[in-house]
């Protein structure tokens, strides 16, 4: 049963490949953007191909950029004693928008998921390690990785890989969500918290 | 706490449904597949967001229907109170649970309204392999515990990745590192579970030598038995004897492809003197126990959350000798309040008991 026009249903093909993207949306963002015609389309367009031709990764943290170094890693003004090691560029630009970092970051693209055959050997762990190198200004590498079993299993590994070299290693502090209730925290949480506790001061 | 009305739309076979209950012991009869036991499903849905018997919420919503509504009103001497779930299953799940009109979580649901529930099925729990004790035991902990749920699916997690690496035909160093990695996080997460589910059977085995007692008037021991041993140590000794089990069955891990050790191959032994039960008890033996089961859920359900919760005891009579039945009504005097499914109106004496038919899709008090 054919509806739409060949054309039409190729758009909405595509863009139900898109994360979050459902047939729905496919159809509606398909039905607008031919309602809303050739200049934003070609807009569109344009702005598609500029991203493709100029954004890449940078050679050093593995972040996207459209200069490489990037400008992070290019920052005078940044600590280049401290690396923070996360997963995805997006988790980049969480810890960017927190603020109060000033360090360098290397972006693993991805963790190791065993159920998906991705081992250590398929992220970006030897150019971390070859940034750690003899000679290196680098004295702390935070481990960012999520708090489910794969982000866990990936600083784990890392700390191991890391241990021989002259490098504090971190990892993010877990516990109590500021504005939480403690009567109502869960135990599992609250006796995290009691063991990464720290000194007033 | 009353459970004073239930409200069903689109749920199961009912279209629409306000029933009006009394404390007490409310007895549904009528003929099989009439829905006696969606009735009970629908309360136990209402404490715990889950069914005891389906493994999808699509499988609850009325046939044609996308999504189903249910209703309990509350009364306590003080006050009234309402829970309101609205479930839509189709294309996706999405559930919305208020509590006298504000939203509510799961915990929440739980210590307001706590059930338990027994099915004729439950047998197997005595009966058949270690498993269907884990779920019991999991399911009460998660109930008293909202944390344990997540330290649970944590260690879980971690026993399906690790196996993944142990099924691996050739493994490289950087994935025997990824392994080390692996049993640390499963000997924190597993000792962690292990903890909990033997500070609660602390408590809990003897609930059920109580419960057994009452309802039988024998004698039976519960305890817990570990895939790693005697664990009467602290969590560090725990913890140390999972990380030596570990290191001693790696060449059989690495041949079988799994874990073989951890708290998700422990069980719960039940025996009468030096007779495990599964193997030596009668059916009826058998049937008392796994009620003993449930009773001591209810107990130990009451004594965290300070409410008495209500028994939805399912077909519970059809294999219970005179004496037992008599016992298990005897319960509502304690204050419990009880629902109970039969297929015959069994005459039950007693002033706090009341009848309702079951049939053609609808409910009527006697």
């Amino acid at each position: 049963m054919p509806v739409f026009p060949d054309a039409i249903q190729s758009l909405v093909d595509e863009l139900r490949k898109l994360p979050g993207i459902g047939p729905k949306s496919a159809q509606r963002l398909a039905f607008h953007l031919i309602v809303a015609g050739k200049p934003a389309i070609n807009k569109l367009i344009s702005s598609l191909e500029e991203a493709r031709d100029r954004v890449g990764y940078c050679s050093v943290c593995g972040n996207l950029t459209e200069s490489d170094p990037c400008p992070i890693c290019q920052d005078s003004k940044r600590d280049r004693t401290l690396i923070c090691v996360v997963g995805y560029p997006k988790d980049v630009l969480a810890i960017e928008r927190a603020g109060g970092y000033r360090g360098l970051y290397h972006v693993l693209h991805g963790y190791i998921e065993p159920l998906k055959g991705v081992g250590p050997e398929d992220l970006r762990t030897k150019e971390l390690l070859a940034r750690l190198g003899p000679g290196s200004p680098v004295k702390e590498v935070i481990l960012a990785t999520n708090p489910d079993v794969d982000g866990e299993t990936t600083a784990l590994y890392l700390a191991k890989v890391l241990k021989p070299l002259e490098v504090r290693v971190t990892r993010l502090a877990r516990g109590l969500p500021f504005g939480a209730d403690l009567d109502y925290a869960d135990e599992v949480t609250l006796a995290r918290s009691l063991e990464g506790r720290r000194e007033v001061t | 706490m009353t459970l004073a009305s239930l409200y069903l739309h689109d749920f199961r076979n009912y279209a629409h449904l306000e029933l009006s209950l009394t404390p007490g012991v409310s007895l549904f009869f009528g003929k099989n597949a009439q829905g006696k036991t969606n009735l009970l499903e629908a309360c136990y849905y209402l404490s715990t967001l889950t069914s005891p018997r389906a493994e999808r919420d699509l499988d609850l919503a009325r046939w044609g229907t996308d999504r189903f509504t249910l209703g309990a009103r509350l009364t306590e001497p003080d006050q009234t109170s309402y829970i309101r779930i609205d479930t839509i299953v189709r294309p996706a799940l999405r559930r919305r649970v208020l509590i006298d009109d504000r939203p509510a979580k799961r915990p929440e649901l739980v210590a307001h309204f706590p059930c338990v529930y027994f099915s004729p099925d439950d047998l197997y729990m005595v009966k058949r392999g270690s498993s269907l004790r884990r779920r019991f035991l999991d399911s009460l902990l998660s109930r008293l515990d909202p944390g344990y749920a997540r330290e649970l699916s944590r260690y879980e997690d971690t026993v399906t990745r690790r196996n993944a690496i142990l099924k691996k035909a050739f493994m490289s160093s950087s994935w025997d590192k990824t392994l080390e990695g692996l049993d640390q996080i499963l000997i924190d997460s597993g000792s962690a579970v292990l903890n909990r589910r033997l500070s609660l059977m602390s408590t809990f085995s003897g609930q059920v030598s109580d419960t057994y007692r009452f309802i039988s008037g024998d004698e039976c021991s519960v305890s817990y038995s570990s895939s790693l041993g005697d664990l009467s140590g602290s969590r560090e000794d725990t913890a140390r004897l999972f990380r030596e089990k570990l290191a001693s069955i790696r060449a059989e891990e690495r041949n079988r492809g799994v874990t073989l050790v951890g708290p998700h191959r422990d069980d719960i032994s039940i025996t009468f003197g030096d007779k495990t039960v599964r193997y030596f008890g009668s059916q009826g033996e058998q049937r008392s126990v796994a009620l003993a089961l449930r009773l001591a859920e209810a107990r130990a359900l009451e004594e965290r959350l300070m409410r008495k919760p209500v028994l939805l005891l399912d077909d519970v009579f059809s294999e219970l000798d005179e004496s037992r039945r008599e016992k298990v009504l005897s319960l509502c005097d304690f204050g419990h309040q009880i629902l109970l499914t039969s297929t015959d109106p069994v005459p039950i004496a007693g002033s706090n008991v009341r009848m309702y038919a079951v049939g053609e899709d609808t409910v009527k008090p006697l």
